[in-house]
């Protein structure tokens, strides 16, 4: 059974008619992770478990009470807790770490019977833009093994694109769901800040994490997020949704002229993007040029504000608690050996940089500085989402997700600045904390994808739905 | 913008409780050096209340999540699983080493 094509929508009409079981559906999933797991190493650990699942999931069917979800294969990024298994965030100092307790989405996911086939790879506590962070292995990208799947949810993203899910779930910071997704042809979605509750997901920078879904399409996107989002007494960051609002007749589309003139978009990305514009147009909706002036140093305000939360976020690890123990001399030699030995360098440059930052002679330079312009992004973003018939007003946003395809592996290992710099584009949105997606909107010359980002103001996902749908084709 | 020296970056690893070795001192001193030459562009700007002040757009719209004060679940109920992940225990007490 082939299940490239098979999305969670088309593989539910199929589950339904009778046209395969799930076991059947688990089975060919399985195979492929069997045949190409060893090669793309987007699994870090298939479940033993899936059978009882996949029991309760066909009796759902049976009993006419299958959600959409009922029966469908997902990956689960390892910074995702889920109870009773390990959840390492790709770090040697949660190797052995088995979760507790569930988190919210897995909690919400389950009483839908998806099938959770097995935890994903990804950079060490998240940090990375191509999953070569892991002290795991690196991810390849399975449409060329010479080059990275994006980071830091490598992993799920390569699972699905290998066919080894229908869908998978990640965790966005800076740009970890986006880019990957761009990268390897599939829709990623990173949430409005505190749209889905982070309860259980392992926390890297709490001003700007979010888990979204990584898919086949955007409806399925959608699915999952539905499914995903709310208010958690658990996440004292979760909102609630209002009612939909309507949505207007002919949108507009802005296009930020300044955040394009960033140095480093190449002409293949560039050039998509001017075909991505002409389709807009032909679809019917409005374009327009407009200006985000404080949206450029979105990337060096997050290299502040990100590792200055990490410094504190990962306080915690000690060896006391949980996760890895190494003996020092005394308590004090025991967190620094513990520390030293279980996290690898990106992380521990991170917590050096994030310490520096913080430190009372930086602080207001870098940290200070930091929040200020944070609030000027914001800003800007506010002034065009604000009245949509001002002379700069618009609906959505439009930018390509990254300035380049999939890169070869090593080939920015050894430089962080050049590697950091393939989150230019994604920046903006998690300092503002919009939601945003990305799309596949074509190839470049070597057949590599190239993906479209499209932003919405606050808790406008369901703008990003129509408008990708719209842009793909999807009824 | 001065590189960062050898001292200043040993201080920086003992306040974040790790160590780096040789080779390392000498590869994060030129990454951190290259990584803080990109992020000076934001000094370019005036003004510096964003610490005080709370962040505006979406984050302005978070509130403290509370609950009632009283017991939050049964004695032990989790007890068995958070200490089946403790490195170092004596029954079911977490053992570190001494303090004082």
């Amino acid at each position: 059974m082939n299940i490239t094509d098979l999305t969670i929508k088309s593989a539910h009409d199929h589950l339904k008619n009778g046209d395969f079981s799930v076991n059947d559906l688990v089975d060919a999933t399985l195979k492929n992770i069997e045949e190409k797991n060893p090669k793309i190493n987007a699994y870090l650990e298939v479940y033993k478990d899936v059978k009882g699942g996949i029991e309760k999931a066909e009796s759902l069917f049976k009993g006419g009470k299958a959600h959409v979800l009922t029966g469908i294969p997902l990956a689960l990024k390892d910074n995702i807790l889920n109870k009773g298994k390990i959840a390492s965030a790709s770090s040697k100092i949660l190797e052995k770490y088995r979760a507790t307790y569930d988190s919210t989405v897995v909690s919400k996911l389950k009483k839908e019977g998806p099938i959770f086939i097995g935890r994903t790879n990804m950079d060490e506590f998240a940090m990375g833009s191509s999953t070569e962070n892991s002290a795991y292995g690196v991810t390849r990208n399975p449409l060329d093994l010479t080059r990275v799947p994006g980071g830091s949810s490598g992993g799920s993203v390569a699972a699905v694109k290998m066919n080894g899910a229908l869908a998978g779930l990640g965790s966005d910071t800076g740009g970890s769901i986006r880019q990957p997704a761009s990268f390897c042809g599939l829709v990623g979605l990173k949430p409005t800040y505190g749209a889905v509750s982070r309860y259980g997901l392992i926390a890297m920078g709490s001003s700007l994490d979010q888990i979204g879904p990584l898919t086949k399409s955007v409806g399925d996107a959608e699915i999952l997020f539905e499914v995903m989002k709310g208010k958690d007494p658990k996440d004292s960051t979760t909102l609630s949704f209002s009612e939909k609002k309507e949505l207007p007749k002919k949108l507009i589309i802005g296009v930020p002229e300044d955040v394009l003139s960033i140095d480093g978009i190449q002409p293949d990305v560039r050039k998509n993007f001017e075909e991505s514009i002409k389709r807009f147009s032909k679809l019917g909706y409005e374009i327009k040029n407009i200006s985000l002036p404080n949206a450029h140093y979105s990337l060096a305000i997050y290299y502040v504000i990100m590792p200055a939360e990490v410094s504190s976020n990962l306080a915690r690890f000690d060896g006391v608690k949980y996760g890895l123990h190494e003996n020092g001399e005394n308590l004090l030699g025991d967190y620094i050996k513990t520390r030293t030995v279980g996290f690898g360098r990106e992380t521990r440059r991170r917590l050096i940089l994030g310490t520096y930052v913080l430190s009372s002679g930086y602080y207001d330079s870098f940290y200070g500085k930091a929040n200020e312009l944070r609030r000027a992004v914001i800003g800007d973003f506010d002034k065009v989402f604000e009245n949509r018939q001002a002379k700069n007003g618009v609906d959505i946003i439009i930018t390509p997700t990254t300035p380049d395809v999939a890169f070869k592996i090593g080939e920015k290992a050894a430089d962080p600045l050049s590697m950091y710099m393939s989150d230019i584009l994604t920046a903006p949105q998690s300092i503002a904390g919009l939601p945003a997606i990305s799309i596949p909107s074509g190839l470049s010359k070597d057949s590599l994808p190239i993906g479209l980002q499209i932003t919405a103001p606050y808790m406008r996902e369901d703008l990003l739905f129509k408008v990708g749908k719209d842009f793909l084709g999807e009824i | 913008m001065a590189k960062i020296k050898k001292e200043e970056l040993l201080k920086l690893a003992s306040l974040s409780r790790i160590e780096l070795n040789e080779e390392e001192l000498g590869s994060f001193g030129k990454d951190i050096d290259s990584i803080l030459s990109f992020i000076k562009q934001i000094q370019e700007v005036s003004g510096n209340t964003g610490v005080e002040k709370r962040l505006p757009g979406i984050f302005s719209m978070i509130q403290n999540s509370f609950r009632e004060d009283g017991p939050a679940h049964k004695p032990g109920e989790f007890s068995k699983e958070i200490l089946a992940e403790v490195p170092k225990r004596e029954g079911d007490y977490v053992k570190v080493k001494k303090i004082l």
